[in-house]
């Protein structure tokens, strides 16, 4: 389903330019968890914003869902991050205007194919799913951190996505809202669902099946099966060792 | 302070496109400010200077030959308060033969060389030769009228037959009233031509200029010529302030929408100036929050908000000033022209100043609240969160576009237009202030079309007229019921009436069925010109004497005082177009119980549809000769037409600042939704459906300022018409809606709308997602 072969990207700030991925190359099966781990500046927000077509690598080749996302235009990525990708980020990134409905059934509604009457029974289950449903009405600012996540998560939802990408999704929750988050992921992998999920947090990270390391723009781990204490001694690891390389 | 000046400046680098939008603004406000102010003073200079050039006489004395002497015209002379003098010139009345025109001219006699007072202006051509025996020179407005140029051959009717002469020169007399002219166009010829045309020194009319030393006591030194001559040996005058007004009387009009549009813009520079700043708060909601925690006081906030705007007020205020002042020569150029003189408009550094000082007050008054708001942002909230949120409350106009079954994308952009009410509003009512001149440009050009389509309108009812001069009345009426497409005709003659107060008027005398020709009467009904008694007044005589239907006209006609004062019922008020409206209508009968020897020597005709005027001028030749003559009525309102350009330019001058406002606001929108923009991206919004989102908030607007502007524009019309209408003795407009005259205005501010959202929409469709994410 994904493919991310030799990725280089590059971004220019200030006088000197900052490489934010070098030569990294992945692969993700359908129904796959996949937690990208690393410290601030790895790369691993850059990573999953190839994956979701929401840039273009320098250079190397990504392919999602059969698509070629490196040598699409900006219409062409919009178009299939509508068809085939969902979103979640840290700060939620919901309209404040809109109600919790109409920001869940807003991607549903830009990608035009599909009827009214069945957004609007899709974005009821998910409420009911997510536990929302007596919010339907409210805004945003209305809402705790945790139910703002869930709607964010309705939302990536809607039009039922191949991938859930998760950049950062507990990093704005407190700690029991984080948890039935990453639980409400597991579950949809359960269903199915395959989920990208970028994190600092090994506790986390330990919800996914497959956790993937980068450092300095490189892949430097790829494991599975590991809980958090052992994601926390594996980072200590590659710290450590990177460092006594420098 | 220096603190405080840092930020300023640091603002004003940083933000160069709104610093530059913003002083744009006021530039052009005070440009169109300074322009006005500029224009409303020295309005009268081109005729002033023409008339200090040519040391024009600022009384001109007609005399009664029967009872004036050389003895009474040299006591005038030596009256006090007179400077100096024309001497006493002499005329006669005579018909010229222009091309097919006969027309009525008074011949002058001049020196070989100009007179000290009064000289004429040549405009083309030369001044009169000593050997110039049947050469001419000619008023520059008939020559214009006429299409005669120097060189050109005219025959003039004298005792011995028609005499050719040549015209030399093209003239203009600085005191010849081209308005209410007491004397017909002259034509000047030295003393030996003079004489040679007509001899008979007992047919001469008299008459002097006089110069005074003091230019307004025109009145005083009246009153004294008239003391010490006998009565009625003045016949009239001219004074050389109704000749300045009639040649302001265009310019005038056109100052008036100057003044009107000035404050406009100067409206519209508040509401974009008001927007910029609370958009520099709202982009620099972090910063306000930073600078209160190292220690400015809410006050020193404001006061760097106030400092920002007031440079920029002082640098577009100065600019605007320098514009203004470069155009100030346009609006009067004309003017300028028809003197045959240039154009220095004064440079007034008090004016100057007012303006400076207006534009600051405005600056300053749009900075209150915003700056105020800077003042009171909340430094906790400002330091974490960043930005203040905006309004929250469920948009209607999003509602509608949903109801409407619109894309989302446009429900969205409908939703955001008002996403800052309070910018929302304020580019609103820019944006409708361009409509609103929009709608009045348009609808006076479309009343201008009507006018022009169709005279009567404004009060021109014949197609042509006819003079009489050794035919008798009957001769010529049947003359004239004969001629080929005449349908209706009026005799007429005209006469002249004071009231008791002094007031002096024209009376139209007439004779024939005026049902007949396309009078618009304001009020009442047309007199009845069978009976005696029955008066209709124009709208100018009303306002002036100040009387209506069914009151009562006593007057004094052409100097009967001994006999009792006429009375006339008023029983119709009608649109006249000459002498601003102040004329009445009274039957021939009516004026023939007082002046039993009044009788017609003009004939009012109105012609069917499609009627060769030539055919008819050649009938009338072939069967009166030179005892009738016809003339077309000249049905051109100039003084209406010559608004066309000007409301069309501050038309577009409105409009561009709408356009700017549209602009600022669409920026700032975007400067603080990049982080929604980035979500509708990231959730698979397309850069196409970017830039018709971000169009559609600007296309609301437009729309939204249509519906506002349109009605306003509409009202404003007809306030504004019927108070020209009334000052210039047109009547009341008759205003028919001209539905491409309120369509094209919305058209254009939705126009402007979507231009002004162009380039940030272009610029949102761009937005780089990631970079917006990691802003975050």
């Amino acid at each position: 389903m994904i493919e991310v072969h030799d990725v280089h990207k590059t971004y220019a700030t200030g006088d000197e330019p900052f490489v934010a991925l070098r030569g990294v190359s992945l692969s993700i099966q359908p129904g796959e968890f996949v937690a990208i781990m690393g410290p601030s500046g790895s790369g691993k927000s850059t990573l999953l914003h190839l994956l979701g077509g929401l840039d273009r690598p320098a250079s190397g080749q990504v392919r999602v869902a059969g698509q070629p996302l490196h040598a699409m235009n900006e219409t062409q990525l919009a178009l299939f991050r509508r068809a085939h990708v969902g979103f979640v980020f840290q700060f939620f990134n919901l309209i404040a205007n809109l109600t919790v409905r109409d920001n869940i059934e807003l991607p549903a509604l830009l990608n035009g194919r599909t009827r009214g009457s069945e957004i609007s029974r899709r974005a009821d289950a998910l409420m009911e799913t997510l536990s929302i449903a007596t919010q339907a009405a409210k805004l945003p600012a209305q809402l705790s951190g945790g139910q703002r996540q869930r709607v964010a998560i309705a939302r990536a939802l809607v039009n039922r996505p191949d991938i859930l990408l998760a950049d950062e999704p507990t990093g704005n929750l407190d700690s029991a809202s984080g948890v039935q988050v990453l639980r409400l992921f597991k579950e949809l992998n359960a269903q199915g669902q395959t989920i990208v999920l970028v994190t600092h947090d090994p506790a986390a990270a330990a919800h996914a099946a497959r956790i993937v390391f980068l450092h300095d723009g490189q892949l430097v781990g790829d494991e599975t099966g590991l809980d958090a204490a052992a994601i926390a001694h594996r980072i200590s690891q590659t710290a450590s060792h990177l460092t006594f390389d420098v | 302070m220096s603190a405080i000046l840092c930020k300023i400046k640091a603002d004003l680098l940083n933000r160069r496109l709104a610093t530059f939008l913003v002083t744009l603004t006021i530039l052009a406000s005070s440009a169109l400010l300074t322009l006005t102010a500029t224009t409303l003073n020295t309005m009268s200079a081109s005729f002033e200077r023409s008339f200090e050039d040519l040391n024009g006489a600022h009384l001109w004395l007609y005399f009664d030959r029967a009872v004036t002497s050389r003895t009474d015209v040299t006591r005038i002379q030596e009256l006090p308060g007179v400077a100096a003098s024309t001497g006493l010139q002499f005329s006669q009345i005579a018909r010229a033969e222009l091309g097919e025109d006969q027309v009525l001219i008074s011949l002058r006699q001049v020196d070989a060389q100009q007179t000290a007072v009064n000289a004429l202006r040549i405009t083309a051509g030369r001044y009169l030769a000593p050997d110039d025996a049947h050469g001419v020179l000619m008023d520059k407005r008939l020559a214009e009228q006429f299409h005669v140029n120097p060189g050109d051959t005219i025959r003039i009717s004298t005792e011995s037959g028609d005499k050719p002469l040549q015209v030399v020169g093209l003239a203009l007399n600085p005191t010849w009233d081209i308005y209410r002219a007491v004397q017909p166009p002259y034509l000047y010829a030295l003393d030996k031509t003079f004489q040679s045309l007509f001899p008979d020194r007992l047919m001469w009319d008299w008459s002097i200029g006089l110069r005074l030393a003091e230019p307004n006591a025109v009145k005083q030194t009246l009153a004294a010529a008239q003391s010490i001559t006998r009565s009625k040996a003045i016949q009239d005058h001219t004074d050389w302030r109704d000749v300045r007004e009639a040649y302001l009387f265009n310019t005038q009009l056109n100052t008036l929408f100057l003044t009107a549009f000035g404050l406009f813009a100067l409206a519209a520079a508040a509401l974009i100036m008001t927007n910029s700043i609370s958009g520099a708060v709202l982009a620099q909601f972090r910063d306000i929050g930073v600078l209160k925690a190292v220690g400015f006081t809410g006050g020193q906030v404001a006061l760097v908000y106030l400092g920002q705007n007031l440079a920029m007020g002082a640098i577009g205020g100065v600019l605007g000033i320098a514009i203004g002042l470069a155009l100030a020569p346009l609006p009067l150029t004309s003017l300028a022209r028809s003197l045959n003189t240039t154009l220095r408009p004064a440079f007034d550094p008090v004016l100057m100043l007012g303006v400076l000082v207006g534009v600051l007050v405005v600056v300053v008054v749009a900075t209150i609240w915003p700056a105020q708001r800077g003042a009171r942002v909340n430094m906790i909230q400002a330091i974490t969160t960043g930005y203040e949120l905006p309004g929250v409350k469920p948009s209607r106009l999003a509602w509608l576009a949903r109801t409407a079954r619109l894309p989302i994308h446009v429900v969205i952009g409908a939703k955001d237009a008002f996403a800052r009410r309070g910018r929302a509003t304020l580019t609103l009512l820019s944006l409708s202030l361009g409509v609103v001149a929009l709608v009045f440009s348009f609808e006076l050009n479309a009343v201008i079309n009507t006018f022009l389509h169709e005279p009567s309108l404004a009060g021109v009812v014949y197609d042509v007229w006819v003079s009489r001069e050794t035919m008798s009345d009957d001769t010529a009426r049947r003359t004239l019921e004969r001629a080929p497409g005449v349908t209706a005709m009026i005799a007429h003659v005209m006469a002249k009436a004071e009231t008791p107060e002094g007031k002096t008027f024209r009376v139209r005398a007439e004779e024939g069925d005026l049902a007949q020709f396309p009078f618009k009467l304001e009020d009442g009904r047309l007199i009845n010109t069978d009976a005696e008694g029955e008066a209709m007044i124009g709208v100018g005589l009303q306002s002036w004497l100040g009387l209506n239907v069914g009151d009562t006209l006593r007057v004094t006609v052409n100097g009967y005082a001994k006999r009792a004062p006429a009375e006339w019922r008023i029983v119709g008020v009608y649109r006249e177009p000459a002498d601003n409206g102040q004329v009445a209508i009274v039957s021939l009968r009516s004026l023939r119980a007082i002046d039993r020897a009044a009788e017609p020597d003009t004939y009012f005709l109105r012609l069917a549809p499609g009627t060769n005027v030539d055919a008819l001028r050649a009938y009338l030749k072939s069967r009166a000769g030179q005892s009738l003559s016809l003339a077309v009525v000249n049905t051109r309102i100039s003084s209406l037409e010559q608004f066309r350009l000007t409301m069309l330019a501050l038309s577009i001058a409105l409009s561009a600042i709408a356009l700017i406002s549209v602009f600022n606001s669409a920026v700032l929108n975007m400067r603080e939704q990049m982080s929604e923009v980035g979500t509708y991206k990231t959730l698979g919004m397309t850069p196409a459906q970017v830039i018709e989102m971000v169009l559609t908030s600007g296309a609301t607007l437009g729309v939204l300022a249509g519906v506002v502007g349109v009605p306003l524009g509409v009202v404003l019309v007809q306030v504004s018409l019927t108070a020209l209408g009334k000052s210039y003795g047109f009547g009341s407009f008759d205003l028919r809606p001209d539905w491409a005259a309120l369509v094209l205005p919305a058209l254009v501010a939705v126009g402007v709308g979507l231009l002004g959202s162009a380039v940030p929409a272009r610029w949102a469709a761009r937005l780089n997602v990631v970079e917006v994410l990691q802003y975050e």
